[in-house]
């Protein structure tokens, strides 16, 4: 199952030659910048809903791409994603409510508390087998939730916390906007991780983690480095949602977020550059369509998962490999 | 010293329904190297059967019993024979991951089911004992709790008796002792999964049918106890079966006793804390043997 997309890989971390890969990194900024200015020519002819189906795309965008990153091309399936969503959500939100404090500084805040965050408690999970990794990563989930939960006087208990909003204006065109720049800056940085030499080394310790070692590849610090990076990336795109939506809630850190995530990057093809950004994109757009019938969107949505990971185990991006080999991404 | 005492036997009681939950996690563990994210949802299902049972053809608790451990049997068998078969003929590269996604979905998705068949709100299953209490001289305990512990008990020799005298259950310890040399004497290993998934499933089953009187059942019920089993593994260390039931009963008495002398909302909060520091110190769980890596 996973040849075709190591070689792929491997070949997008190796790079081809300098030129070619100037080249490259020109086309894809341009093409990053050519895609902000459709959406930002695009947003205003949508109405009030489509642009919150947007925004809350980019937020998933970046928290699946994140999540990739972790399971996808490093090997570690990580259960406290939602943890450093909430702990980056409610760092900023509590800085800016109870002290005032410009939405844009907190959230720059909470996010390095994430990352701050996310290599302490990173240094303590990853020293543990797969198994109790996985079991750890879960404690960490369902602690924050109860703390924030039962910390009333500060975190507004499970009621969740007001929080100011980012922009000023009630049209919706600068959330639109901010949460492209965030999809797109997170997809950028995660590509660029995979395209250098980094890239390879996370790769060797998702296909063998001993021998990895045993080459001499620093696997620990690596994988810290990696668990920070994700973590990060979680607490802004929490706290970011927070401050668009304008409360934040407990419930950010269960596993029903968890739940969304995996759902997302499996459907769309783990550890693919594509995968998880078509996964994030439909799932949130068909989700919000069916926002009437929410639940039995959701147990159909688990049902699809279920059979993908049975018949097609690189989900949608390798069923296109499949039907048009040709297809590079 | 009354309040003690009766504090420290509700706490067994609790502690050998995190026992049951944790045996199942640990059985399946023993045949298949990975962990079941979904046993949580035995709970619930066995605990909605009986009280299906209980509300539309007015069984009482005994009566419901069976229907409702059959309804998770054969929620186990289900997942075991659908969702997991590419792990049981070992087709999977990393079964423990493979598990992790497809279980983790699967538990959401029987939530959203149950949701979508019960309703968010709580539900009371037949009860065992009525509301009346048992005097033990100097304190006296809840007769739910009474039938909760003995039904526990029955359980766990249940399985004792299955394991050490059946020959399904000497095929099933001779697979977890060591699987090729099972293979080798004409053992059908891969049978021996859906053993430990059905096992499993009737223990949180049992759990979940004598606990939910006590505190009613709804879609996410079953979330805590499954928390409470992966913590009673961790303890013991997977693969120790005493060592299982004595970290459960272990972590109902600590949990109980610290709601009560220190502070009742922080109750899981303790459990988790104490699951994270044992991980730092003993990374095998306590009663757990190290394992060769390659």
């Amino acid at each position: 199952m996973t040849t075709q997309i190591d070689t792929e890989s491997v070949a997008m971390a190796r790079g081809a030659t300098r030129k070619a890969e100037r080249v490259k990194a020109i086309r894809v900024v341009g093409g990053s910048l050519a895609l902000l200015a459709l959406i930002s020519t695009v947003a205003p002819l949508l109405g009030s809903y489509e642009q919150h189906i947007l925004v809350v795309m980019g937020v998933y965008i970046a928290l699946s791409v994140s999540w990739n990153l972790l399971a996808g091309f490093t090997g570690l399936y990580s259960s406290a994603h939602p943890a450093m969503m909430a702990i980056g959500a409610y760092g900023s939100a509590i800085l800016a409510v109870r002290y005032g404090m410009s939405p844009w500084l907190t959230i720059c805040i909470g996010t390095l508390l994430s990352a701050l965050l996310g290599a302490v408690l990173g240094a303590i999970v990853l020293r543990l087998r797969t198994i109790y990794f996985i079991l750890a990563t879960f404690a960490l989930t369902e602690i924050t939730r109860l703390l924030l939960t039962l910390n009333v006087e500060f975190t507004g208990g499970s009621l969740g916390l007001a929080t100011p909003f980012l922009f000023d204006t009630s049209s919706r065109i600068p959330y639109v906007l901010s949460s492209a720049i965030l999809a797109i800056a997170t997809c950028l940085m995660v590509w660029g991780i995979m395209r250098s030499s980094f890239g390879i080394l996370i790769l060797s310790i998702r296909e063998d983690e001993l021998a990895a070692e045993a080459m001499g590849v620093k696997t620990s610090l690596l994988k810290i480095g990696v668990f920070t990076v994700s973590s990060a990336i979680a607490g802004l795109a929490g706290a970011y949602l927070g401050h668009y939506i304008g409360v934040v809630s407990p419930s950010m850190s269960s596993l029903d977020t968890l739940g969304r995530i995996i759902i997302m990057v499996v459907l769309g093809g783990m550890g693919t550059k594509w995968g998880p950004i078509i996964g994030a994109i439909i799932v949130t757009g068909a989700t919000e369509l069916f926002r009437t019938f929410e639940n039995e969107w959701l147990l159909a949505l688990c049902l699809l998962v279920l059979i993908v990971m049975r018949i097609a185990p690189g989900g949608i991006v390798a069923l296109a490999h499949r039907i048009r080999p040709s297809l590079r991404s | 010293m009354d309040f003690f005492l009766e504090t420290t036997t509700n706490g067994i009681v609790i502690g050998l329904m995190y026992a049951l939950m944790g045996l199942g996690l640990a059985f399946i563990y023993s045949i298949m190297r990975t962990m079941n994210f979904a046993h949580g949802e035995f709970y619930t299902a066995s605990a909605f059967v009986s009280y299906w049972a209980g509300e539309a053809f007015g069984l009482s608790a005994i009566e419901a019993l069976p229907i409702a451990l059959a309804g998770g049997a054969l929620l186990g068998w289900i997942i075991v024979r659908l969702v997991l078969r590419p792990v049981t003929q070992g087709k999977v590269e990393r079964p423990v991951e493979y598990t992790l996604i497809t279980t983790l979905v699967l538990m959401l998705l029987l939530q959203k089911l149950f949701l979508l068949i019960f309703g968010p709100f709580g539900h009371q299953p037949p009860s065992f004992f009525g509301g009346t209490y048992v005097s033990f001289g100097i304190f006296e305990i809840p007769g739910e709790r009474i039938a909760a512990g003995a039904g526990a008990l029955i359980a766990l020799v249940g399985l004792y008796l299955f394991i050490r005298y059946s020959w399904l259950g000497r095929q099933f310890a001779a697979t977890a002792q060591n699987r090729t040399g099972a293979e080798v004497i004409g053992i059908d290993t891969a049978r021996m999964s859906t053993v430990a998934f059905v096992v499993g499933a009737l223990l949180a089953g049992v759990a979940g049918v004598l606990l939910s009187p006590i505190y009613s059942v709804y879609p996410t019920a079953g979330v805590i106890p499954v928390i409470k089993g992966f913590i009673v593994i961790t303890l013991a260390g997977l693969g120790s079966t005493i060592g299982t039931i004595v970290a459960g009963i272990l972590l109902g008495v600590i949990e109980l006793l610290g709601s009560v002398y220190l502070d009742a909302g922080y109750r899981d909060v303790y459990a988790f804390v104490m699951l994270i520091l044992i991980l730092l110190v003993r990374p095998n769980g306590l009663f757990g043997e190290n394992e060769r890596l390659a």
